[in-house]
């Protein structure tokens, strides 16, 4: 490769990288500063911002219901999902394909259509919008993932060795619990992570579908209709740090490649 | 005894158990797969196709005194498809949508090619920067971008300080441009995925055989890269362009009037104002829209890339 290319892709590559952080950068920045201002000069640290946040009841009780939220999505998503990953990929058929397109539909609707159609399905049978509804919100959305990823991982394993096992006398069930299941089990988890780093940020559904509670973004989204409130890079720093570091842990799990699909 | 207890153990638990109820292996595994597709078929029919179809049927449906009423009538498309206010919000997200996209695609597109052919010693660790950025927020980044682009933002303070500018340049935020760079922001990493699979299953023999029979380094890539990358090209394209037309809170929260989009209008029939039946119209409408024009750049390309 020549040298010169590779001086531009790492120009380019490198700016567009600064592109996407340049928010994260700046939200984490303002969150520890000394001043109420958002703005430069930065005038010094301090952890004011989140001693603020914590203090304030709001915050907590949102940042609980959002813990919960993410939780009972991921735990949800990753036991229908994974089982669903494990029938698609035992045979082909036209009809399991249709399945794998129709898992995938809610990725390519965009959240506002999706939250107000929850919003007036709940209605429509008499459904309280609660904590509850933004977990099924959250799983139709999250399904997806666990499904492609779980497939993706089941795709590169050698089926062989399942063969093996029940030439060896292993009943289907055997092969499946002692060998299948353990070698996908960091992808189960990989995609829980990513699960719980998706639920945790989610705001339009959220919005749609929780009737009068909080989670962490939708108490965001108020503070920011009621002016300039500095803690809420406090705030918006302890999802991005949730998410970051549930997206890290996912990558000890899975594989980009398995996530590029 | 002693056989008995072992089997019992060892042999004989639960799913084995199980398994002797179906005398093939065959019949036993249709039934699993039965049972482990089950619980998520259900789940997409009660909470996917439900709330499609009721959202479907409001929007065919009328508000009286905040009450639903199933009279059944096209009045919400009329008067989503008549009105002069719904006309320029549904021309302004169309332009905003496909230039989101089209600048999201042409941006995400190079990332892949460069990571995938110029810095493959690097492309895992790439990707996966692109994969956290693709999970590093959604509110918090939209809202990141008014403390940067704001008339009190940094980068008006920048300007200022560097003497280019005498006063903040207040067109940054609330824009049409601010709202481009917005979406772009947090489209990216999502058009990156699609087109660095497809670029995956580009060899490097393919792309030697054409440059051995001659063809220059763009040839190669418009004649053989590029038609054998489309379908991941065009995937991400299609997501961006829909999830840009859905979006609503880039428009509300840096869009001004000249970025206004249908999505804050639709988010608007179902909080302040009570009109679920036309924001269900308008919402399918912009799906129709955007499928639309999707098609024919399907069709487009296909004629162009052959």
């Amino acid at each position: 490769m020549k040298r010169g290319e590779s001086v531009f892709a790492w120009l380019f590559v490198g700016a567009l990288i600064a592109f996407l952080f340049l928010p994260v950068a700046v939200v984490v920045l303002f969150s520890l500063n000394s001043e109420a201002s958002t703005s430069l000069p930065f005038t010094g640290f301090s952890l004011r911002w989140y001693h603020a946040a914590f203090a304030d009841e709001r915050f907590t009780s949102s940042l609980v219901n959002s813990v919960k939220v993410a939780a009972a999505t991921a735990v949800f998503v990753a036991l229908v999902g994974a089982n669903a990953s494990f029938a698609i990929s035992r045979r082909k058929s036209r009809l399991l394909n249709a399945f794998s397109s129709f898992v995938t539909a809610p990725l390519i609707l965009p959240g506002l259509f999706l939250g107000v159609a929850l919003l007036s399905f709940f209605t429509e049978i008499g459904m309280q919008t609660s904590l509850t509804t933004v977990i099924i919100g959250h799983a139709l959305v999250t399904l997806p993932f666990v499904v492609l990823i779980v497939n993706a991982r089941l795709m590169n394993l050698d089926q062989s060795i399942a063969e093996a096992a029940r030439d060896l006398g292993a009943t289907s069930f055997q092969a499946y619990r002692k060998i299948i299941f353990p070698l996908v089990r960091p992808a189960i988890f990989g995609a829980i992570l990513l699960a719980v780093a998706w639920s945790f940020d989610e705001f339009i559904i959220t919005f749609f579908t929780i009737g009068g509670q909080s989670t962490l973004p939708i108490l965001i989204w108020g503070l920011l209709r009621q002016g300039i409130d500095p803690s809420v890079n406090a705030i918006a720093s302890i999802i991005l740090g949730t998410t970051i570091i549930a997206t890290l842990l996912a990558g000890r799990l899975i594989s980009g490649r398995e996530l590029a699909r | 005894m002693a056989i008995r207890a072992a089997l019992t153990s060892e042999q004989l638990d639960l799913s084995a158990r199980v398994a002797m109820l179906f005398r093939t292996r065959e019949e036993r595994e249709r039934w699993l797969s039965l049972a482990q597709l089950t619980p998520a078929t259900a789940f997409l029919l009660v909470f996917l196709v439900g709330p499609l179809a009721v959202f479907l049927i409001y929007s065919f449906w009328v508000t009286r005194s905040y009450q639903l009423i199933s009279e059944w009538n096209i009045e919400n498309y009329r008067e989503a498809l008549t009105q002069g206010v719904y006309r320029d919000l549904f021309r302004n997200t169309i332009e905003i949508a496909i230039v989101a996209a089209a600048i999201t695609t042409s941006l995400a597109y190079t990332y892949a090619h460069l990571i995938r052919f110029q810095l493959r010693r690097f492309q895992n660790v790439l990707l996966f920067v692109a994969i956290v950025a693709l999970f590093s927020g959604y509110l918090v980044r939209i809202y990141a971008w008014r403390t940067i682009l704001g008339d009190e933002g940094i980068m008006n303070r920048a300007l200022l300080s560097l003497g280019l500018v005498d006063k903040p340049l207040s067109f940054l935020l609330y824009s049409r441009a601010a709202a481009l760079i917005v979406l772009v922001n947090f489209l990216v990493p999502l058009a990156i995925l699609p087109i660095y699979a497809a670029l995956q299953n580009v060899s490097d023999d393919q792309i030697d055989a054409a440059r051995d029979l001659g063809a220059g380094a763009f040839q190669a890539f418009r004649k053989v890269t590029l038609p054998l990358a489309w379908n991941g090209v065009f995937a991400a394209f299609s997501f961006t362009f829909i999830i840009a037309a859905g979006d609503y809170v880039t428009p509300q929260l840096v869009g001004g009037t000249s970025g206004a989009m249908i999505g804050r209008a639709i988010a608007d029939k179902f909080g302040v104002t009570f009109a679920w039946p036309l924001g269900a119209a308008l919402s399918f409408l912009t799906l129709a829209f955007v499928l639309a024009i999707l098609s024919v750049i399907r069709f487009g390309s296909r004629r162009v890339l052959r």
